[in-house]
């Protein structure tokens, strides 16, 4: 089983790629029957990502949280997931033209990475470990579409500025949806990133000796935390929305990426392993 | 003159002017400080400085930025602005939360408006309608008017507040860690050892061992413990990863581990040894090691890095080398290496992080809405305005109110 985990990846990856060329061609000449298709086929893809984390909780013996690896499959399963929910409910076909290359790029990168199944060092054989990366995950989903839509924001609002009647214009959807979607999964994820950092600060307690030490993993996740802190307080506080909100957002996911992949690569630490 | 033959006359209206004058400057100042430090502001320009601090420690890991003493003031200062912030705004809060007793009437400025028929009919639809949502409804009656007052949603309006009080938590116990020590112990299984940092204690390492799941991957490692204090014996147990021993406390956190393998030679070298795992030494010039697995030591010959032979030894086993050496292996010593720590903030610490995630929860729950109402029965009317930070729920409950209003 460990074998079909490559060939299951490019079958996905290959999902995305078309759902994302239609949907492309939706936005050029919207036909319903082709989004129709567009959305079918990322259903797929996103199944075919659940079926990828089933094969692996299956091998690994429990939940595929242990890794890089399993994180970033984990990621973009939860952001295929907030797009669904999100064009289920708010017709957001618009925004796949954006969440796509995201999820497509994750899943290229993951295709190069060693998925081979190793056993969990001591540190990791912990309960601690499930809610600690499970609600990261949920907290960088939320933000990646949050990130998503402020990117959608601020090219509606030029559009809107240059007070051209453009495709854009037409096919996204009002600035206040966007703005006010936006928002509420910061304010969603927020929390989640919360107890992600509380439940790593508890676990590293029992098992490190220390439940905090300023490691790049934790430091950035903090820088993360702090930046979505201060989204909110400007929103509540100063009134900050819009434009400067959607800038904030783009901040925040730029230091969840770089908390994910950059201090990987850039910055060793005590989290060697994811 | 007369100013000054005045206060004579009167010295108790200077003093009292005087009191008055300081303490006028001193509740100006701390109203400014108060203002100063409750600014949005200032937490702005504090988080963004700890951000940029933090970005900065992480790039450049050899300067000391997060024990450095500005660091540590700009924490300091975070906390102040916090504290200010969460204290400031409890009373209203909870002044909001346990409002009892008749309710104040109000004026609904820029409020939205509904002509009415049966303002009594209409006032006991609303009311019910509250009710079944699961409002706290307060009301009043004055001058022909019906003041209603409906809330919801007070778990969420905590939420905030108690997420700000538990980071003060968090950051006292933090700053109570700075009174804590840490130190180590280092000992062969069957020596007892001094605590580096607690001098009253010893421990005996009665054992060491590593645990293998089924698959045969390693486990977990685990010292066995006995401690004393002031030479009696107080506890004994086991530390391994993950589980941490503990005694009121000093924590021992299982941190490294090794093995020393006690060998006899005969021939080139004719004396006992004790190797250290892993270790290459010559005989002759025949380059070998010995390595703890999980059936136990295994003796590794090497021609260059190349392994050529490798014998299981037990206790008492024997190898003879090419020159004649002859190796008897007598037994195996494992050491253990733990880190302890004794922190009295960490329990403080703790606390503030089960308030975090609490706090964290409660925003999750419904958003607090409050509706308020003042029906006029002299000009049949109703007005009404909804607050709450969520804008659809803001437009969903002003349907429902005029819904019901309406009797559709």
């Amino acid at each position: 089983m460990e074998s079909l985990q490559t060939p299951l990846m490019l079958v996905t990856l290959l999902c995305y790629v078309s759902a994302f060329g239609l949907f492309i061609y939706v936005f050029y000449s919207p036909r319903e029957k082709v989004r129709k298709i567009a959305r079918g086929i990322n259903l797929l893809g996103f199944g075919l990502t659940t079926l990828l984390l089933g094969i692996r909780t299956v091998l690994i013996a429990g939940l595929p949280l242990t890794n890089t690896y399993e994180f970033g499959l984990c990621f973009a399963w939860a952001i295929s997931l907030v797009f669904i929910i999100i064009d289920y409910r708010h017709n957001l076909t618009a925004a796949g033209l954006f969440v796509l290359p995201l999820i497509i790029g994750l899943m290229a990168w993951l295709i190069t990475l060693d998925n081979s199944v190793r056993p969990l060092m001591p540190a990791l054989r912990s309960p601690w470990l499930v809610i600690h990366v499970l609600t990261a995950v949920i907290a960088y989903g939320a933000f990646a579409l949050s990130f998503v839509l402020a990117i959608m924001y601020l090219l509606k609002e030029k559009q809107n500025s240059m007070g051209t009647e453009s495709k854009w214009a037409r096919a996204l959807p009002s600035l206040d949806l966007l703005d006010d979607l936006s928002y509420k999964l910061v304010f969603v994820g927020l929390p989640f990133l919360t107890i992600m950092l509380v439940t790593g600060a508890v676990w590293a307690e029992y098992s490190w000796g220390s439940y905090w030490s300023w490691d790049p993993k934790e430091t950035w996740a903090l820088i993360t935390w702090f930046i979505y802190s201060v989204y909110l307080h400007v929103r509540f506080m100063v009134g900050w929305k819009g434009k400067k909100a959607a800038y904030l957002s783009i901040l925040g996911f730029g230091a969840v990426m770089f908390t994910f992949i950059g201090v990987t690569y850039l910055l060793p630490g005590l989290h060697s392993y994811v | 003159m007369i100013n000054g033959a005045n206060s004579l006359v009167n010295p108790g209206n200077a003093w009292v002017k005087l009191k008055q004058g300081i303490t006028g400057i001193f509740f100006k100042g701390s109203e400014s400080m108060i203002k100063f430090f409750s600014s949005v502001k200032l937490a702005v320009v504090l988080i963004a400085s700890l951000i940029i601090a933090s970005i900065f420690a992480t790039l450049y890991p050899k300067v000391n930025v997060f024990s450095s003493f500005w660091f540590r003031g700009l924490l300091l200062l975070f906390t102040l602005n916090l504290a200010v912030c969460t204290f400031k705004r409890l009373p209203a809060v909870w002044h909001k939360i346990f409002r009892k007793g008749e309710l104040t009437p109000f004026i609904l400025a820029n409020s939205e408006y509904i002509k009415i028929e049966d303002s009594s009919n209409c006032a006991e639809k609303l009311l019910e309608h509250f009710k079944g949502k699961g409002y706290r409804i307060q009301t009043k009656e004055e001058n022909g008017q019906l003041f209603i007052q409906a809330e919801k949603g007070f778990l969420n309006l905590i939420a905030p507040h108690l997420l700000h009080f538990a980071l003060i938590v968090v950051l006292i116990g933090a700053f109570l860690g700075s009174f804590g020590t840490k130190g180590e112990v280092r000992g062969y299984v069957g020596q007892t050892v001094p605590v580096s940092n607690e001098p009253a204690m010893t421990v005996k390492i009665n054992d060491f061992e590593t645990l293998y799941d089924e698959d045969g991957a390693i486990d977990n490692w685990v010292s066995h413990l006995t401690l004393y204090v002031n030479n009696e014996e107080v506890k004994t147990g086991t530390t391994r990863v993950n589980h941490p021993f503990k005694y009121k406390g000093t924590v021992f956190y299982q941190s490294s581990y090794g093995y020393t393998h006690v060998v006899e030679l005969v021939g080139e070298y004719n004396d006992t040894f004790a190797l250290p795992d892993q270790k290459v030494f010559k005989i002759g010039d025949i380059p070998f090691n010995i390595n703890q697995v999980r059936d136990g030591a295994l003796l590794k010959i090497f021609r260059g890095h190349e392994i050529v032979d490798s014998i299981l030894l037990a206790p008492g086993d024997k190898f003879t080398f090419p020159n004649g050496t002859t190796l008897t292996y007598l037994e195996l010593i494992p050491f253990t290496i733990l880190s302890v720590k004794k922190d009295p903030g960490t329990p403080v610490v703790m606390l503030g992080f089960v308030l975090v995630t609490i706090a964290s929860t409660l925003f999750w729950t419904g958003r607090y809405q409050e509706i308020k109402v003042i029906l006029d029965s002299g000009e049949n009317a109703l007005y009404y305005r909804v607050n709450c930070k969520n804008k659809t729920a803001v437009a969903e409950i002003s349907n429902e109110v005029i819904k019901k209003v309406k009797g559709e």
